[in-house]
């Protein structure tokens, strides 16, 4: 019998206060919660520990546009959401065509984000249930 | 649009080319010889235009558009023989060069068509003249004249009007690039104003700790958004300074003070004993040296030297801010003292522009040399006081 472990979340944002402030709101409802300031780092977090769901702005240093979304997708079953100030029809088609799940403007408010990121969750779930 | 001004201009170009009442008299009395060719020029006139696409484009309303046009050349000429030079003629020259910019007509095509007319209003001079060859001459310069005050008043027109929508064109630019650089440099710290607010507001389980935590971050980022906001106000009007003494020593221990460089540099400050004051208002060049400070702190990001040195020679005292950041590329760096230039990841580009405008306002200088991947050194150039020999 395992016990199941919490939903992780990783949070990639170039602002540290960012991360700060979503990673508290996020282990405030009991998800666990890594951050990266930079593309390299996320990358490095989802090798050695696979997430559930990531959080990513697209702009932060050491992104190269979408190659890590692509890089964290072969990792294993996690959903991707794309949090952007500059979300454009555009960049937002390239994500979803790159295989990420959703897209987000940044400015989004939280109680939305939650309810997305609760859908990406059990998107997660049920894909690693599939095996 | 005054006419007063314009028709001063018109006399003063008037007074330029020697013109005289004789000259308005010879040309009525030629306008009579002239009118029976005028169909004739203007004929030709338009035929030339059909000739050139650049000229022909502005015509966009086919022959109905020529037809009105010649009856407004007929006019134009007629008026132009008609001796009567006042500011509503003047006024009707303006508003030519004004329509050619609203058109789009270079004024290069209204150049040549006067001088095409120039030549076929000579020619009927010349076959249709009947007196002595003396007064054909004196007309003919008369001619020569009118034709000339026409063709700088319908340029000066164009001049002006030209710049001024140049202008408008570079305002509305501006205005773009500038809220477009504020709209970025506030998001973040309203967007973790915002999640701040929420975590204070939602979280079921908040710590003492976390409290003041969230309340401290919203206190900061309310900081960066009110220095973004104050950065524009300095840069839309740096106030008239008040030049007094500076302690370079003070000016640069403050100025370090207010703009921590944080652990991973390491700071030198090297001044030499005896250092004369500065020129210069103390609280505006705090302004333009954190800048550069910043600037260095944001080139090196964690790690790094800063050095702040000066000397002075001549009358003049000499600031420097060196850093081992990762200097600046020679295409950048004619550009970075540019408003609205930055090669930052974030940061509205106003910098440097402020620095240098403050450091110019104490009839200073701002100047920089760089080394890619090396570091940068800027220097702010002042005249010493020559009453205060100061220790630092």
């Amino acid at each position: 019998v395992t016990v199941p472990e919490k939903p992780s979340i990783l949070v990639a944002d170039d602002d540290p206060d960012i991360c700060a402030n979503v990673s508290d709101i996020l282990c405030d409802l009991d998800y666990q919660v890594d951050t990266a300031l930079n593309g390299p780092s996320a990358l490095e977090l989802v090798s050695r520990q696979p997430c559930d769901v990531a959080l990513l702005d697209p702009r932060i240093p050491g992104m190269g546009g979408l190659l890590p979304q692509r890089e964290i997708k072969k990792s294993g079953g996690t959903v991707t959401l794309l949090a952007t100030a500059f979300a454009g029809a555009h960049t937002a088609e390239q994500a979803l065509t790159a295989g990420m799940w959703k897209t987000l403007a940044k400015a989004v408010d939280f109680p939305s984000l939650l309810h997305v990121v609760e859908q990406a969750i059990d998107q997660s779930l049920i894909r690693m249930a599939r095996g | 649009m005054d006419e007063n001004p314009l028709l001063g201009r018109y006399r003063e170009l008037q007074s330029y080319v020697g013109w005289t009442e004789p000259d308005a008299e010879r040309i009525v009395a030629a306008a009579g010889l002239l009118d029976p060719f005028l169909p004739g020029l203007i004929d030709d006139f338009y035929a030339v235009i059909e000739q050139h696409p650049a000229a022909r484009r502005v015509i966009t309303g086919g022959q109905v558009q020529i037809d009105r046009l010649k009856g407004t050349l007929v006019q134009w000429i007629r008026e132009l023989l008609g001796g009567e030079y006042d500011d509503a003629y003047v006024a009707r020259r303006w508003r030519i060069g004004w329509r050619h910019v609203e058109i789009g007509l270079d004024q290069v095509y209204t150049n040549v068509a006067l001088s095409r007319l120039r030549t076929g209003l000579i020619q009927a001079l010349h076959a249709s003249w009947q007196l002595d060859d003396q007064t054909l001459q004196e007309t003919a310069r008369a001619l020569n004249k009118i034709l000339d005050l026409d063709l700088a008043i319908i340029e000066d027109a164009y001049h002006a009007e030209y710049l001024a929508r140049l202008q408008r064109t570079e305002r509305m630019a501006v205005l773009g690039r500038v809220g477009g650089g504020v709209a970025h440099e506030l998001l973040n710290p309203l967007n973790v104003i915002q999640t701040s607010v929420y975590y204070l507001l939602n979280a079921a389980h908040p710590t003492p700790e976390k409290n003041v935590h969230h309340l401290k971050r919203i206190e900061r980022n309310v900081a960066v958004a009110h220095n973004v906001i104050t950065s524009l106000t300095s840069f839309a009007m740096v106030p008239l300074l008040a030049p007094l003494p500076i302690a370079i020593g003070r000016l640069v221990r403050e100025t370090l003070e207010s703009n921590p460089l944080g652990d991973g540099i390491d700071v030198t400050v090297d001044l030499p004993v005896g250092l004369p004051h500065a020129l210069g208002d103390f609280d505006q060049l705090r302004i333009a040296l954190g800048n550069l400070i910043r600037n260095s702190r944001d080139a090196m990001s964690a790690r790094g030297r800063l050095v702040i040195s000066a000397v002075a020679s001549d009358g003049v005292v000499e600031l420097s801010v060196t850093d081992t950041g990762v200097g600046i590329e020679k295409s950048d760096l004619t550009r970075i003292m540019e408003p609205l230039y930055s090669t930052k990841v974030s940061g509205l580009g106003l910098g440097l522009t402020i620095s240098r405008s403050i450091v110019e306002k104490n009839q200073g200088s701002l100047r920089v040399t760089s080394e890619p991947g090396r570091g940068s050194t800027f220097t702010i150039r002042l005249f010493g006081s020559p009453s205060e020999g100061a220790t630092p």
